[in-house]
């Protein structure tokens, strides 16, 4: 059920409306019920896979939380090989195909929806049991609301315990503020869904899937990529940030204006934030608080002297990290590359902070410098460019053939998806170019320090209503209608 | 009260929304030939019914089928008419008159296509009377779809100000409220009230021969085909109506092309039809002892490489199929 979808619309109505016409202490029910029936709509037999997840968790918690090591690590390794099996196996058979004499058929399983995403949560949530940072809940039902509480199944935000669990919990009284802002945002995720991201879609389809003979258009390709990317992916996210809004429920932003960072370490701070978080606190802590880590820290201080010495063993938990994220994007090479690269330019820009101070000192550059803050965002946009090369292409071939092919030839075609039909193109190029200007009008707004959210929820109730009604009229005019679904909800 | 007061707004802007829409939908959506189409079958019987696509539309005459059996017939098949479309035309013909047999169209090329927007579909929706069958194809077909899709079907179609005063001046007029069949009269060709599409023999398509396969990638479109294709088939059977299924001729250079892809498809109908007791004709992959096994079709006897027949070849056409039916 996508978020574009009509019945989609009927169930946020359902949901709102009956939210506040239930019972309290029943709302966790009807809240639990209605994302049953969204999964349900995805496929039947997936909701085995979620209820798999959630059971294993939920009682590996409750022994986790009298200290049992061994009730962590069962269902962490139950939950993550099933995600291994489905996800995984295409790759790894193809790795065991490079064994000689080996020819073994390649397997895909139908992927159940958000399963890396649920996975992840119910993961975290059995950790921050085990470590005495929340109480095991005691109620199923409870439980498996916050795993499968539908606004963020499909793509995020990736919910933590402490802060969605006692949220989900309390019975939020009817507030028309809330209403309002949660409309406000769901109107402007589908904005930058169906308005920029779709017609975005429709270049990069056409200039990725045909980049044979497309030779030089890649750096059109990419950064039309990197504006659906981030319309499709933020705009869903606002999506379910608004519904949940709508009922009371705040849940954590995934995006901070990521184009506007600095540094790739700031992008990953503004992109996806509850992944990154999650990495954080479940990955590199415990990487970089081990054993072998520890030892890694003392051999690189002794070797490599103080100040490399201390960035080298962070390098390496970044590399491992971002690998992590490189494989949860996706089974294939290119997705580990793309993590990969991104870990590799953090841990690289890690071992030359003092080089770049000491370079910075004696040009009398400080990081308030105005051209140099702008040449930083620039650089790291053109850094965080190349890496979408990586992730939007079928192979890392294609990757760097595109990328070696972008100097080769005029660099930009509005007409590159139909050169019979300029009025077709212009149609479709003119809402990137004019959501595009909407959208960094607005992002200045926020990195400014403005809410935004706040100061249009503040407008008179007749002005969210012409403005709902003016987005479905632009989107059904100037969206492409043909795209359908998110890109994050294949993960 | 308090609250209501509160989301009046809303309430008032779904309202505006819904007359703004419902405005939008008059001005832009075309009168088409299926209004006529389906005004037909739901106030009229017939003794044999044609359903199906294009092909269908474009090579079975009624008045020559009739001429042949002597049973009334209606060409209710038409282009972007998918299995599932024919499905619930079909439901919607029974709810007043049971045709005594239907003639079911199968252009395996559509079973193949992975269907998105489909305006043809929102717009058969949009003219079938309210009834349980109306319900049942929204919730089935339309219910999940794209919103603008479901709410906005105008914005399928040209929003240019020659196209909308056109059809203002077409929906304000007799031909409108009396489905009249004049404005889709052409010279390339001409819808009659007996739902029969004449393409004119000196019409010419696009005359390159289209490839068609069944793959990996549109293996979900072929099982959701087949899977309303079987339905029509399961309920013609379980309500005693006797279905004749026909795959209409292509031009040979299509079926040479193509020969794997509709050999496949022809065991593919083979297996279906024999399971449900229907008769199938195959004009593209003939049956051993079938008497029009060995006959060729040129060309020049359809108005394009996919197969679309000319009006002359339509008649011949539509004659033997009389024949044989």
């Amino acid at each position: 059920m996508s978020f574009t979808s009509f019945s989609f619309f009927v169930l946020i109505a359902v949901c709102c409306a009956g939210y506040y016409l239930i019972p309290a202490r029943h709302r966790h029910i009807f809240l639990l019920a209605l994302s049953v029936v969204y999964y349900i709509a995805g496929g039947p037999v997936f909701l085995l896979y979620l209820l798999f997840a959630a059971l294993t968790t939920y009682f590996g918690a409750r022994v986790a939380a009298k200290g049992k090591k061994a009730a962590v690590a069962v269902p962490l390794l139950l939950d993550f090989g099933v995600l291994a099996v489905l996800k995984y196996t295409p790759l790894a058979v193809s790795l065991l195909n490079h064994l000689p004499g080996a020819d073994f058929p390649i397997v895909r399983f139908a992927l159940p929806l958000g399963i890396s995403f649920y996975t992840f949560q119910s993961a975290g949530y059995l950790l921050d049991v085990y470590w005495g940072r929340c109480e095991a809940e005691l109620s199923f039902p409870r439980y498996l609301l916050f795993v499968a509480f539908f606004p963020q199944l499909m793509q995020g935000p990736i919910g933590r315990y402490g802060s969605l669990a006692p949220q989900l919990r309390e019975a939020h009284a009817f507030d028309i503020a809330n209403i309002r802002r949660g409309l406000w945002r769901i109107g402007w995720g589908l904005f930058k869904k169906m308005v920029i991201a779709d017609n975005a879609a429709l270049y990069v389809n056409r200039i990725f899937d045909d980049y044979a003979s497309l030779k030089s258009l890649g750096i059109e390709g990419v950064l039309m990529y990197s504006v659906q990317l981030y319309m499709d992916f933020s705009g869903g996210i606002d999506v379910a940030l608004g519904i949940a809004e709508m009922i009371g429920i705040h849940l954590d932003e995934n995006f901070r204006q990521p184009y506007f960072a600095q540094t790739l370490t700031d992008f990953w701070h503004r992109w996806h934030i509850t992944l990154g978080n999650g990495m954080k606190d479940y990955l590199f802590y415990p990487i970089s608080l081990s054993g072998w880590m520890s030892r890694l820290r003392k051999w690189s201080r002794r070797k490599l002297g103080k100040e490399i010495g201390r960035a080298f063993p962070i390098g390496v938990a970044n590399l491992i990290i971002f690998f992590v994220v490189g494989i949860w994007h996706g089974a294939e090479w290119h997705f580990i590359v793309y993590g990969l690269y991104n870990g590799l330019i953090i841990a690289v820009s890690g071992l030359l902070t003092g080089t770049f101070r000491r370079w910075k000192k004696s040009l009398g550059i400080t990081d308030r410098t105005r051209w140099f803050q702008a040449f930083r965002m620039l650089r790291t946009f053109v850094i965080v460019n190349i890496s979408w090369f990586l992730d939007r292409s079928g192979s890392v071939r294609q990757a760097f053939q595109m990328f070696r092919n972008s100097f080769r030839g005029p660099i930009f075609s509005i007409h590159v998806i139909d050169p019979s039909s300029p009025s077709y193109c212009m149609s479709h190029f003119l809402p990137i170019l004019a959501g595009c200007a909407v959208v960094l009008a607005v992002s200045i707004m926020k990195e400014r320090g403005t809410d935004v959210l706040k100061k249009v929820s503040s407008l008179p109730s007749w002005v969210l209503a012409a403005a709902l009604i003016g987005i479905l009229i632009i989107s059904a005019v100037f969206g492409n209608k043909d795209v359908g679904g998110f890109i994050y909800a294949n993960f | 009260m308090r609250t209501f007061k509160k989301l009046l707004p809303f309430l008032v802007g779904l309202i505006a929304f819904l007359c703004i829409n419902s405005l939008l939908n008059f001005l832009f959506v075309p009168y088409q030939f299926t209004r006529v189409k389906i005004h037909k079958i739901e106030t009229e019987s017939f003794d044999d019914l044609i359903l199906g696509s294009s092909h269908g539309s474009s090579a079975m005459d009624p008045d020559v089928i009739s001429g042949h059996t002597g049973r009334s017939c209606f060409n209710a098949a038409a282009g972007g008419q998918f299995p599932c479309d024919n499905y619930y035309l079909l439901l919607d013909a029974m709810r007043e008159h049971a045709p005594g047999r239907v003639i079911l169209e199968y252009d395996p090329s559509y079973f193949v296509i992975r269907d998105g927007f489909n305006r043809n579909a929102r717009y058969q929706l949009h003219e079938m009377a309210m009834s349980g069958v109306k319900a049942r194809y929204f919730l089935d077909q339309f219910f999940p779809g794209d919103i603008r899709y479901v709410l906005m079907p105008w914005s399928l179609y040209s929003l240019e100000k020659s196209a909308m005063e056109n059809n203002i001046r077409r929906k304000t007029s007799d031909i409108y409220r009396s489905y009249s069949v004049e404005p889709f009269i052409d010279s390339a060709q001409a819808c009659g009230e007996n739902g029969f599409v004449a393409i004119a023999d000196e019409s010419s398509g696009e005359r390159s021969t289209p490839e068609l396969f069944f793959s990996e990638s549109n293996s979900r479109a072929v099982e959701e085909n087949r899977k309303y294709f079987e339905k029509i088939l399961q309920f013609l059977s379980e309500s005693g109506i006797e279905a004749v299924v026909v795959m209409t001729p292509v031009p040979d250079s299509t079926r040479d092309k193509n020969e794997a892809f509709y050999l496949k498809a022809h065991e593919m109908m083979t297996e279906l039809a024999g399971r449900y007791g229907a008769k199938y004709l195959d004009f593209v992959v003939p049956d051993e002892g079938d008497s029009f096994r060995g006959m060729s079709w040129d060309d020049e006897l359809f108005s394009d490489g996919e197969g679309h027949m000319r009006v002359s070849t339509a008649r011949s056409f539509s004659g033997l199929l009389g024949s044989l039916i």
